[in-house]
């Protein structure tokens, strides 16, 4: 049973710790644009990528039909 | 007449050896000597008597604080006591010292160059060998470069000096920096003093002062300037560091559990007629995954000739049609004793956001009415990995860290211009 008090005691103490230094490692003070820059970034990425989009497509392509188009070259 | 402020005594009053106009002198018996503001006369103020020097210091007009101006830094009132304006003899770089006085703390100075501030207190650091030294770390603040080493003399002056400052000149002085700090020694014939100072910025010293003063506009980069950021450069290159590894590891799983390229087409077209353009119809084929890219691969055996190829890719399910189109060219020969080639039999089109469905494709080949193009192979690879996006989004990633980067080192290479020990090279 104390042991067990001890363990429940120190583990906040080390979560504790533990946060300070990863809050030391990546702080973002002064950095909050970049961070919501990057955040969006990532989501974009990932937008894209699971939805087969091409940012840049060396390929020219065109679309027509169904609901929509899209064209990344002049209609020949 | 009030000092500092209501809790201090007032200003001993003595007149100037010169013009006999009344000098105020804030710091009592503590004075050594002092200027006349009016006449630009130095005496020297011994047993409570000023002693007329030999010596007429230029009559000050242009300063940017008067001698009397109360200062409060760090929640404690100081007076301007004095003035002087320094010459170093090498280069003849002129720069100003203003010395606030606190009867309990003692004497702090302002120091403007260039309309660079920075605040200078007496130093604890001690060393006894230091005249080769080129670095010195502080165990607070860190590591100082040696920047600059000169002599000086005193060219302007005015108001109360604790020690008689024509015995200073052409003493010998150094400067080690790391912004926004610097440790200063200044080695007379009897004794070192050490300083250190800190950067202080426009808006900090107006808010030490009551009155509005127009402060002077900064020019170039002070030895101690900091890189002016609102943020630590170190925390943005761990931000970045962290940021890159994240985005390779999402990329890395996307590769390998999300886009996994499967080859749904293969087929072989061959040229049997003269003409110079043909159009082929695939056979039918499955895209089996919603919203995914696919490549066209395109392989042919060409030499010292070439193809165009023009797509029309048809969702048999909803109508949609895709248009794209590539070329192939392919060259070679032996020059000079030397063989050389140009261009590629091989080439990938791709094709983003296919629905799922059955899709076939139209290919117009059209080639050199001349030569025949032989053969064309092409594979069609459903949800492949978009690798552009993946550099793109690393490049923007990249941008920021690598912009301020730029900046500082260009800030770093023009702060250290001026220095005989600059780490740069300028060639």
């Amino acid at each position: 049973m104390i042991e067990n008090n001890g363990i429940t005691a120190i583990i906040p103490h080390i979560i504790m710790i533990n946060l300070e230094r990863v809050s030391k490692i990546i702080s973002i003070k002064g950095l909050k644009g970049y961070v919501i820059f990057i955040s969006l970034l990532f989501i974009g990425y990932f937008y894209l990528q699971l939805n087969g989009i091409f940012i840049y497509n060396s390929t020219s392509s065109e679309h027509e039909g169904g609901d929509h188009s899209y064209s990344n070259s002049h209609h020949k | 007449m009030i000092g500092i402020n209501n809790k201090y005594p007032s200003p001993k009053i003595v007149p100037c050896a010169k013009c006999n106009r009344d000098i105020k002198l804030y710091t009592h018996q503590k004075a050594a000597s002092f200027c006349c503001g009016h006449c630009g006369a130095y005496s020297i103020y011994d047993k409570q008597k000023p002693i007329k020097s030999n010596y007429n210091i230029t009559k000050i007009k242009e300063k940017t604080f008067k001698v009397g101006t109360v200062f409060k830094i760090e929640e404690l009132e100081f007076v301007l006591i004095n003035f002087i304006a320094k010459e170093e003899t090498s280069y003849k770089t002129i720069w100003f010292e203003y010395t606030l006085f606190h009867p309990i703390i003692g004497y702090w100075t302002l120091n403007e160059s260039d309309g660079h501030f920075t605040l200078i207190k007496p130093s604890k650091y001690y060393a006894q060998s230091f005249e080769n030294v080129k670095s010195i770390t502080l165990p607070k603040t860190g590591n100082y470069q040696l920047y600059s080493k000169y002599k000086y003399k005193v060219k302007l002056a005015e108001g109360e000096f604790f020690d008689d400052i024509l015995d200073k000149n052409y003493s010998t002085s150094a400067d080690y920096v790391n912004p926004p700090y610097i440790l200063s020694y200044e080695k007379t014939k009897d004794e070192i003093f050490w300083y250190h100072g800190e950067y202080i910025d426009h808006k900090t010293v107006k808010s030490w002062i009551k009155e509005d003063v127009d402060l002077p506009t900064k020019d170039g980069i002070a030895p101690n300037q900091p890189f002016s950021l609102n943020f630590s450069q170190d925390h943005l290159r761990r931000l970045s560091v962290i940021s890159v590894i994240i985005l390779i590891i999402s990329q890395f799983i996307l590769s390998t559990y999300i886009t996994t390229p499967k080859e749904v087409s293969s087929q072989y077209y061959s040229q049997n007629d003269n003409l110079s353009q043909r159009t082929y119809v695939s056979l039918p084929f499955e895209i089996t995954r919603d919203n995914c890219a696919a490549d066209f691969v395109l392989t042919s055996n060409l030499n010292y000739n070439w193809l165009e190829t023009d797509f029309t890719l048809v969702n048999e399910t909803t109508g949609d049609q895709y248009y794209f189109s590539g070329s192939l060219e392919y060259y070679s020969g032996y020059t000079d004793g030397e063989s050389w080639s140009e261009g590629s039999n091989n080439s990938t089109l791709s094709v983003g956001q296919l629905k799922k469905g059955r899709y076939h494709y139209n290919l117009l080949v059209t080639n050199d009415i001349n030569k025949s193009f032989g053969s064309l192979s092409v594979v069609v690879k459903e949800n492949v990995d978009i690798l552009s996006n993946f550099i793109i989004v690393l490049l923007c990633l990249l941008i920021f860290p690598l912009y301020i980067s730029y900046k500082r080192s260009r800030f770093d290479r023009k702060q250290w211009y001026n220095s005989n020990y600059s780490p740069y090279n300028y060639d």
